[in-house]
């Protein structure tokens, strides 16, 4: 900011006042980049770099509520919630052409979806405005419940009249896929395939059983007699095979006397997953030109309007999920991404 | 109003003393009420190296490295009885040994941390446990967003215990599920005092560190409980948008809580993270 201190012997006229007022002014109303010192933006003169809030309400997270929640003391009453089922077998996270399946399915419960913003959308343009938002800093966790349709696998029906229980679940053989799916203001959907992940039961390698055979089990109808099994004469339909793991509960699933006491339930095992599903992810501009349709279609997204978990299962397995929440932070800096 | 406009002033032209220092007085603006117009040319010329470190946000964390063991009930020990019709089931009965029965100690207080908790998702705010390296108080300097992310992973030794439960009133019946226990451990997230969203940011393990061979051939008998599997403990990055928070002291905390039932819970703490972004 040049200013002409006044000197003895020079005339000091209006005019020469108005040009100092004139270029003072200019100065400050369209400040120079030089006239910024570095490290000298203080918080007192930073703007907000979140969200925009000049025009539109926003909505930075959802949350799950305790209508989708089971608890040990709510099961089984009437104030138990209902965590969502996705059936992997509609849904096979196979981002593929002609596929039969859809990929993902999508929910509109609480704490599964969320519309940042109460009217259009994030472009992520800052061709568009000071006030535009050009990156979405996206968290978003979910707990993957329980898989369903697990059973229970008899094996060593000829050791005499001890069992050996376990269960159907299997490390490579049952998945959780998810992924984030993206719409704009149009109705238009994408998937970024870099926020998949994925989840297996982890539950523990059976000790005893895991290298038996058949495998996988095979059904055994009631009546029906097995080698070595005595007394001969299944009472019930059950799974004769390879117990791929151990159980982990304490109940007994197994006792001396067979013809008394027969097959356990699944809900003696530790079948209960109760894993959790992290995404961390910056969307840029560029995202939106990134993603992609059920048919591994890139598609173009105008903005986003709506961030949504995608569950799937590529093994076409069906899981609940229960807890859920998806933040979001726009942020009006620019992201650069450097090579 | 941070665009200046002074009135101009003209040779020959009578004006006020008054006008002449409202001029001077306008550029009060630059004590600190610039705004974006003033840089509205240059604003793509600002980048990091203008601002003050933590100018427009700012974060903290901790964490911890050591193993977190959470004990309840130790004066109880599993024991394996042989009572029909269930030959195999187990019990958790109370013992009088170890070096505590010397000083006829029957109730420490670590035999009860978790003692009458049927639920370790619901249970009061109060029965909860601040978890090292998991917890923090933080200065916010400015009115912020405030993100919070942690990463953690635990495991216990939760189980359920007894004759399984059966229908009909011989108890010879299908097991009845229903009447299953069901141990829980839990971790839930508070904010200043509070707890975030119970329903939401939480998580809960059940069974996770038991695993029993299911028959041994030679000796024809059950074998005695083993405790072998380490796969099971699960691990929670999670997070939590709190909103806009006011400047000042705050805190953040992951908080551990058993069923009664669960006799050791191990935390494995990796960090808690606040982020920041002024508002």
């Amino acid at each position: 900011m040049a200013y002409e201190f006044l000197k003895d012997g020079t005339p000091f006229t209006a005019a020469s006042l108005r040009t100092r007022f004139d270029v003072l002014v200019s100065d400050v109303n369209a400040v120079a980049a030089d006239a910024i010192q570095f490290l000298g933006l203080s918080p007192e003169v930073l703007p907000s770099f979140v969200g925009s809030g000049e025009t539109v309400t926003e909505t930075l997270t959802a949350e799950n509520t305790s209508a989708t929640v089971v608890t040990p003391s709510t099961a089984g009453t009437d104030a138990a919630g209902s965590p969502p089922l996705i059936d992997g077998s509609e849904f096979n996270a196979r981002l593929q052409p002609g596929a039969n399946f859809q990929a993902f399915k999508t929910l509109s419960t609480t704490g599964f979806s969320l519309q940042p913003r109460s009217a259009g959308e994030y472009s992520l343009d800052r061709a568009l405005g000071e006030d535009e938002p050009t990156a979405l800093l996206v968290m978003a966790n979910v707990e993957v419940r329980q898989f369903e349709d697990v059973q229970v696998v008899t094996l060593g029906l000829s050791t005499g009249s001890f069992q050996v229980w376990g269960i159907s679940l299997n490390e490579y053989e049952w998945d959780a896929t998810v992924i984030l799916e993206l719409e704009d203001a149009s109705g238009t959907k994408g998937y970024l395939r870099r926020t998949e992940r994925q989840v297996s039961p982890r539950v523990t390698i059976g000790a005893v059983g895991n290298n038996e055979s058949p495998d996988p089990p095979v059904e055994v109808k009631e009546g029906e007699d097995v080698d070595g099994h005595s007394p001969p004469g299944a009472r019930e339909d059950f799974l004769l095979g390879r117990v791929a793991m151990s159980p982990l509960r304490d109940y007994p699933g197994h006792t001396r006397r067979l013809e008394r006491d027969f097959y356990p339930v699944v809900a003696q095992f530790d079948h209960r997953t109760h894993q959790d599903v992290s995404i961390r992810t910056v969307i840029t501009k560029a995202d939106l030109t990134r993603a992609v349709d059920s048919n591994n279609v890139p598609v173009t997204l105008s903005g986003i309007k709506h961030i949504r978990f995608g569950f799937g299962s590529l093994n076409e397995r069906n899981y609940t999920v229960q807890r859920a929440n998806i933040s979001v932070i726009p942020l009006l800096s620019e992201v650069k991404v450097y090579a | 109003m941070s665009i200046i406009s002074v009135t101009p002033v003209y040779d020959g032209a009578i004006i006020p003393t008054e006008t002449i220092n409202d001029n001077f007085s306008k550029f009060a603006e630059i004590n600190g009420s610039l705004g974006a117009l003033n840089v509205a040319g240059i604003d793509e010329e600002l980048d990091h190296r203008h601002l003050q470190l933590g100018a427009a946000s700012g974060g903290t964390m901790v964490g911890g490295t050591v193993n977190l063991d959470y004990f309840n009930g130790i004066r109880y020990t599993f024991v394996r009885t042989v009572a029909e019709p269930d030959s195999s089931s187990r019990t958790m009965e109370f013992y009088d040994h170890g070096y505590l029965s010397f000083f006829n100690l029957k109730n420490t207080q670590v035999d009860s941390t978790f003692g009458g908790i049927a639920d370790a998702v619901v249970a009061g705010e109060a029965r909860t446990l601040a978890i090292p390296g998991a917890s923090t108080s933080f200065f916010v300097p400015y009115r912020a967003h405030v993100l919070v992310t942690w990463q953690v992973s635990w495991t216990s030794d939760a189980a359920r215990f007894g004759p399984t439960p059966r229908k009909g009133q011989s108890g010879e019946g299908a097991p009845d599920r229903s009447a299953f226990t069901k141990p829980n451990t839990a971790i839930r997230f508070f904010f200043d005092g509070a707890e975030h969203n119970q329903a939401s940011t939480t998580r809960e393990t059940r069974e996770a560190m038991f695993g029993s061979p299911m028959v041994d051939v030679n000796s024809g008998q059950i074998p005695t409980h083993a405790l072998r599997d380490r796969y099971k403990s699960r691990y929670w990055q999670g997070h939590a948008y709190i909103g806009e928070v006011s400047k000042g002291f705050h805190t953040a905390s992951l908080r551990v809580c058993a069923m009664q039932n669960v006799r050791q819970t191990r935390v494995r703490v990796r960090n808690i993270k606040v982020l920041y972004f002024k508002a």
